[in-house]
């Protein structure tokens, strides 16, 4: 069965009564959602929160998912929506929960102890928080979409409900705001490129 | 020479390019150090983007249990009020009346015009008593009460 097809069979199971069907679609989609909150808000603790937040609404309009689109789009959508409403409130950042707190030091100990492949996914991964924390939300979100989630360009423009010039010149914009913000990282070598073919 | 602007070096890493396009870049690249090293800090930028937290059992857990502890829509929640509430009082409600209508039925109008009446009946009065009692207290009311209502 597809992908899809998988994601199908378990909305139905969850609409049907079977709640703990739920756990395959968040360890499913977990890695992608909590990535594309903590690239949206920058802040691991605040992440980690609206990741588990995104999850929860989407259970609860679980039965208002129509197949016409894929489970990860609509869910996607409440993920854009959601870090939106965060933005616009103004979420406090300073607050890390001890949970993120324990797993963000667990990755840096795992990441010694793997060697330096390990520890270069670590830094290089930290260093560009820090290049995207210079660009605007908007260019964020489509950055995001596209380069860390491989979404196709008009599945952009319907996410973000722009059109699809709209996303093209935003992406256009924030690749260059990327660059320029990552290149003093280059610069100094913290960043290791590695030679290969595009 | 002329050289790329970081968006079309993004775009080549990406294989966003066309195929001409990609091809004319390919050999620029191959005869300029400044390109290339531009190029190749877009495909290590596209590489620090695509890196993802790592899996976390213990987030599933967590929301697993909080999604336990909430219900799932308005739905959810008036059929959990239901389903606390209206069924127990409708079961009790129907026990009542089932009851009543057993000690109705078996005691005919004697009962009936002592509980409706207030007087006696001339017959088995003090056979009565017990269902009487007993249709009291599920219903509230003790007989002492009833008697001097009575009276």
């Amino acid at each position: 069965m597809s992908d899809a097809g998988d994601d199908l069979e378990l909305i139905k199971a969850i609409n049907g009564g079977r709640r703990d069907a739920f756990a395959l679609l968040v360890s499913k989609y977990q890695v992608k959602i909590r990535g594309y909150c903590l690239h949206m808000l920058l802040d691991r603790g605040a992440a980690e929160d609206a990741a588990q937040e995104v999850f929860l609404k989407a259970y609860r309009h679980l039965d208002g998912f129509r197949s016409e689109s894929r489970f990860s789009t609509w869910l996607f959508q409440i993920a854009v929506n959601h870090c939106r409403d965060l933005r616009r409130r103004k979420f406090a950042v300073s607050e890390t929960s001890w949970d993120a707190l324990r797993e963000y030091q667990q990755e840096r100990l795992a990441a010694l102890d793997g060697g330096s492949s390990l520890l270069q996914r670590c830094e290089a991964r930290d260093l560009v928080m820090k290049s995207l924390a210079h660009l605007s939300p908007e260019h964020r979100e489509v950055l995001t979409l596209r380069e860390a989630h491989g979404y196709r360009y008009d599945e952009i423009a319907e996410l973000l409900h722009c059109s699809l010039d709209a996303v093209k010149a935003r992406l256009r914009r924030a690749r260059v705001e990327l660059a320029e913000h990552s290149r003093h990282f280059f610069d100094e070598g913290q960043v290791k490129v590695r030679r290969g073919g595009p | 020479m002329k050289h790329y602007d970081r968006n079309t070096l993004f775009e080549f890493v990406a294989g966003e390019s066309s195929a001409a396009c990609a091809t004319e870049i390919q050999f620029h690249l191959a005869n300029c150090p400044q390109c290339a090293a531009g190029a190749e800090e877009c495909r290590a930028l596209r590489q620090a983007l695509q890196l993802s937290p790592e899996y976390s059992a213990h987030f599933t857990d967590r929301v697993m249990s909080q999604l336990r502890a909430t219900p799932r829509s308005i739905r959810d929640s008036l059929t959990a009020v239901f389903r606390a509430w209206f069924v127990p009082a409708l079961q009790f409600a129907c026990a009542v009346t089932l009851l009543t209508l057993h000690y109705i039925g078996d005691a005919g109008p004697d009962l009936e015009s002592f509980l409706l009446s207030g007087t006696h009946g001339e017959t088995a009065t003090e056979d009565l008593r017990p269902q009487v009692s007993d249709l009291g207290i599920a219903l509230g009311i003790s007989l002492e009460q009833r008697d001097a209502q009575g009276s």
